[in-house]
């Protein structure tokens, strides 16, 4: 009796009835936008709404388990749990059900279950086991060849089942790691390498080279701040005396296209790299690998474009940029939807008035796509509650993190951030259409029994361990 | 900083760019709104009736019958049962693919959004369209539609009447209520009163799904409304005098324009060559648009209102009333002419006694009698310059209607042709230019044009002795009635003693017989007819042939002008042409049935190209 109450009194009441109005406002959600005048119980099984009922009964339950367990078990259980949803996933390759292209389904029955789901969590758990571990230093090899493993591994399988949106949903334990002590360097150089791949698929390639050339000055500036006066002083001198020149040429209609632009730029700046040569060889070294390995990068980001990723990807990809129009092929899902999310204005249609979604012009609006009905219905408004509801919880499991004794809570939880951070952002950045379109749910809103249990496991794990900290 | 605190900082960035987005697609962008009402709304679209157009006896002239189309909305077309479709149709697969072709490359050229609903297979038969109804959920993306287009009882008045046709962009841009697909008048009354005959479109919105299957009335049919039928006009055409005038224009170019003057109400104004209205109905157009466009004797070209004649001896009337009412003339002023005004390079004259006084002048039609009145009003020593007299003259003239549009209801009317001050500084140069190098003017050639609206309603204002009323075309419209302004007297610059004047000249024209008459051919007893002949030359080829006139002399009821191009001296052809005009509208019955046949038989078109 004592440690139960213990429990009760140390669980997180704020996360957890977060998590309450979340569900509740998905099931709402899903029941607005399958909703019909013919089917109108809400209890009618053969109906979706009907259906996230049994799902949202089940993981309550769970929950509760969860919260029964021993929290040693989670530690010890970490490589067992892990193996064994890896063996699943393995299964679900040989014997799986397909759905919308993608082999990641596991049928038991007329229940289906996404074991990709369930391996979000035992990643988490044995990340969280083996970074905890007395004596871990994540800058040893052999330390970063284990977690390159635990990592790996699952993304391979994941990506073998056609499920590219689960598998990058993995990237969000780089958060995880940057918080226990990996360099910020590594993810500014995934941000810098992503942002040069989309350049490089938009711009032709030259211009790609100039706009490096100047990236590349930039930065070399910014490393030898005392030279930059003195080469501001020569800079004006030659511009003056190219204007001077150019007046004396009596050519006083000066049009500068953009091309002799950057080139004016370039000769500038190479000017000022020579006088300060001296002495920053190493420096030097640097910004030259860095120049010409994104040039390489960049050349061959067109060659990977094309010959690597699949049809559907590239389609996606190109739809995001704006490289090309096609409304009624792969592009119709996220101009749907960004329709029906742009006509609910600033407080919706009103509850069961959205017509997009009602009469089905947005696809998969009950699973990827529930922001709009959303977006539809509650408008800007209701956007921003739940928006808010989310960054709340976030805010909270941050909270949660750092009061941790124990390094293992602090890991999970910060895995548990990373991968709901990961899936409420890209979700709601694809329907609005800031993103390509990426196939992953709406945390606790989206129908489907796999996704909403497996992100209450996670919360539940994260909140009993809570309760020891 | 803190490890965590970046963390939350950077993913407060990410949420806040988020927010920045939804607020833009949501609040700030009305596209999105716009495509949402367009996927999931359904507007069906009532087509009113058209007005119907009577003549002044509630004679129907145009009237309307029901017309099926298939039509499409491009974007919305799927996979259909082509056989079944072309079956239920009765038209041929290639045809049908033919004009879906057609429309894809029409939508690329043009830029019709691929949403509304374009026509595919037109006037089809009611049993078609009763069965491709039934069959409609068959074939996503196709419509019918039933609409009502003209139906001409009349032969005659084309150009009176004008024709409808579908709009296109021009008119879409010009008026938002059309969409492609309606019909919009396009010329003469149709196009005038588009307004009042168009009635207005009524709209039933439902709502429907992602498979464009309806769903239910929209906001239970809060926004739907009526089809409102377009207002009936009644036109001031005589259809019987209508008819018979371009009977008797048959075979001719010319017009005649026929006036009620105390009305102003136009009872017959035809354009020759002239042609049935049904040849441009909504069956019919496409085939003979292109003939009647390509006809060298060009009948569409309203010549009533749009061709700028040169009056010729009309003009005398107008130069007596201007030279009676600035005193430089009285009824006693006698001049005399022998074979024309020999000053400079003078106008010639035909041989008639001499001297004259001025009704005399009007009746002998005397070309040096108006050269000396001329010459009087422009060198007038009440005015200082030539310029002040000349600006005075073209104020008389102005004041009887030449040279600018009436103001009438009639669709295209053109000013006509009207001498300034500058054209004869560009002709001979600033100053340089006397009474005499305008000579032209006394008798009605030279810079001068009027269109025969104009000398009709020339006639009109005499016949009312100095008023006229604006001439128009629609005597009444249903529940509104017509402007005011139609009701007006308007005024000329001359006294209305000063027209009693020259009347005189005009029925001793038509009626003094022995003493020198140039349109007793005009003459028909007891009816007192009142004209003048004339014969305008045509640089072009031979004078043309005119006659003004109006009947009976004391409460005139008909003013009429006749021009017959080609066709040589006045009285030859257009003096009788008038003279049946006025009889046939006055006493219903023609004396003279040998003068009637010689006209109708009679064939001057193509007379230049023969000769």
């Amino acid at each position: 009796m004592k440690r139960q109450k213990n429990i009760l009194q140390a669980l997180d009441w704020k996360t957890i009835i977060v998590y309450i109005i979340l569900v509740c406002t998905g099931w709402i959600c899903i029941y607005s936008s399958v909703y019909n005048t013919e089917h109108s119980s809400i209890f009618d099984m053969s109906q979706r709404y009907g259906m996230q009922l049994v799902w949202i009964g089940t993981a309550f339950a769970l929950a509760i388990f969860i919260l029964c367990l021993d929290i040693k078990i989670f530690t010890v259980l970490s490589l067992p749990l892990y193996l064994f949803t890896l063996f699943l996933l393995i299964f679900v390759l040989v014997s799986g059900h397909e759905v919308n292209g993608s082999k990641s389904w596991l049928a038991i029955g007329s229940i289906r279950i996404q074991p990709a789901e369930f391996m979000k969590i035992a990643t988490s758990l044995i990340a969280s086991y083996l970074i905890s571990e007395y004596g871990f230093k994540i800058n040893s090899v052999t330390n970063i060849l284990k977690l390159l493993i635990i990592f790996t591994v699952p993304v391979a399988l994941i990506l073998m089942q056609k499920d590219t949106g689960s598998a990058l949903v993995f990237a969000s334990f780089l958060i995880m790691l940057y918080r226990e002590g990996m360099s910020g360097w590594i993810i500014i150089g995934i941000i810098y390498l992503s942002i040069l791949f989309i350049i490089s698929l938009l711009l032709p390639a030259l211009e790609t080279v100039c706009i490096l050339t100047a990236l590349l000055m930039l930065i070399y500036i910014i490393l030898n701040l005392n030279v930059l006066w003195k080469s501001l002083k020569i800079a004006f001198t030659f511009i003056t005396g190219l204007i001077l020149a150019m007046f004396i040429r009596n050519e006083t209609d000066i049009r500068l296209e953009t091309q002799y632009l950057i080139l004016i730029y370039v000769a500038i700046f190479l000017f000022i790299f020579i006088m300060s040569y001296k002495g920053r060889i190493a420096k030097l070294l640097f910004v030259v690998i860095f120049f010409f390995s994104s040039v390489f990068i960049s050349f061959s980001v067109d060659y990977v474009f094309n010959n690597f990723l699949k049809q559907h990807q590239r389609e996606r990809i190109e739809d995001m940029l704006n490289m090309r129009v096609d409304l009624q092929g792969t592009g119709y899902n996220v101009n749907q939807s960004k329709i029906a999310i742009g006509s609910g204005g600033l407080f919706g249609q009103g509850f069961l008035q959205g017509t997009q979604t009602k009469f089905n012009f947005v696809p998969e609006q009950s699973t990827d796509f529930i922001f709009c009905t959303i977006g539809e219905e509650a408008g800007f408004a209701g956007c921003l509650i739940i928006i808010g509801l989310y960054l709340f919880l976030l805010f909270r499991i941050i909270i949660i993190a750092e009061r941790q004794r124990f390094a293992f809570t602090r890991i999970f939880a910060y895995c548990t951030f990373g991968i709901l951070f990961f899936h409420f952002t890209v979700n709601i950045s694809m329907t609005i259409g800031l993103i390509p379109v990426i196939g992953i749910p709406l945390p606790f809103l989206s129908y489907g029994g796999s996704s909403l249990w497996a992100f209450t496991i996670m919360l539940f794990i994260l909140l009993k361990l809570d309760t020891k900290r | 900083m803190n490890k965590n605190k970046i963390v939350l900082f950077v993913a407060c960035m990410i949420v806040l760019i988020i927010i920045a987005r939804l607020f833009y697609i949501q609040v700030i962008n009305e596209e999105y709104k716009q495509i949402a009402k367009r996927n999931a709304l359904y507007y069906q679209t009532q087509y009113p009736a058209r007005g119907l157009i009577y003549d002044r006896n509630k004679n129907v002239l145009v009237s309307n019958q029901t017309m099926y189309d298939i039509t499409v909305i491009p974007r919305e077309i799927s996979s259909f049962d082509t056989l079944e479709l072309c079956k239920i149709l009765n038209v041929s697969e290639a045809s049908i693919k033919q004009s879906l072709v057609e429309l894809s490359k029409k939508n690329k050229n043009r830029g019709i959004a691929s949403y509304q609903q374009i026509p595919v297979v037109k006037h089809i038969s009611i049993d078609a369209y009763t069965k491709f109804q039934e069959k409609l959920y068959k074939f996503p993306g196709f419509y019918t539609r039933a609409y009502t287009a003209r139906k001409y009882t009349t032969q005659s008045a084309a150009n009176v009447l004008g024709y409808i046709t579908e709009v296109d962009k021009n008119d879409i841009s010009a008026d938002s209520y059309y969409q492609q697909g309606d019909f919009a008048g396009k010329n003469g009354i149709e196009a005038r009163y588009e307004n009042e005959l168009r009635g207005q479109k009524g709209v039933t919105i439902y709502t429907r799904d992602v498979l464009n299957r309806i769903q239910d009335h929209y906001k239970n049919g809060a926004e739907d409304s009526m089809a409102v039928t377009g207002l009936d006009l009644i036109c001031t055409i005589d259809s019987a005098l209508q008819n018979y005038g371009e009977k008797l224009m048959k075979n001719k170019s010319g017009s005649i324009v026929a006036i009620e003057p105390s009305t102003g109400e136009i009872l017959a104004l035809i354009s020759s060559p002239c042609f049935d209205p049904s040849l441009l109905d909504e069956e019919n157009r496409v085939n003979n648009y292109r003939k009647l466009i390509n006809d060298k004797n060009k009948p569409l070209f309203n010549r009533a209102i749009m061709s700028p004649y040169p009056p010729g001896s009309v003009f005398k009337i107008a130069n007596a009333l201007i030279g009676l009412q600035e005193n430089v003339l009285t009824p006693d002023t006698y001049y005399s002419c022998s074979m024309g005004y020999h000053v400079g390079r003078g106008v010639g004259c035909h041989s008639h006694p001499s001297p004259i006084n001025m009704t005399q002048s009007i009746m002998m039609s005397c070309n040096a009698y108006y050269c000396h009145t001329f010459r009087n009003i422009i060198d007038n020593p009440k005015y200082e310059t030539i310029y002040e007299s000349l600006d005075k003259w073209i104020e008389y003239c102005s004041s009887f209607g030449f040279g600018r549009k009436l103001d009438s209801d009639l669709y295209g009317e053109k000013n006509g042709k009207m001498p300034t001050a500058k054209t004869y500084d560009n002709l001979h140069g600033k100053n340089r230019w006397k009474s005499l190098s305008i000579i032209s003017l006394a008798i009605g050639q030279g810079e001068i044009g009027c269109t025969p609206l104009q000398i009709a309603n020339f006639m009109a204002t005499i016949a009312n002795r100095g008023h006229y009323y604006i001439p128009h075309i629609v005597k009444d419209i249903e529940s509104k009635g017509i402007d005011a302004k139609y009701k007006q007297k308007q005024y000329t610059l001359v006294d209305t003693a000063n027209y009693e004047k020259v009347i005189e000249g005009m029925y001793l024209a038509v009626n003094g017989f022995g003493i020198g008459n140039t349109a007793g051919r005009a003459y028909v007893k007891d009816l007192d007819i009142c004209g003048k002949t004339g014969t305008a030359q045509n640089p072009l080829g031979d004078d043309h042939s005119t006659f003004a006139c109006f009947a009976p002399r004391e409460n005139p009821k008909i003013a009429v002008v006749v021009y017959v191009e080609n066709a040589g001296f006045g009285a030859a052809w257009a003096t009788p042409i008038a003279s049946l005009i006025v009889e046939k509208y006055l006493t219903g019955k023609i004396t003279r049935p040998y003068e009637e046949e010689r006209i109708i038989n009679a064939n001057l078109l193509n007379k230049n190209t023969i000769q």
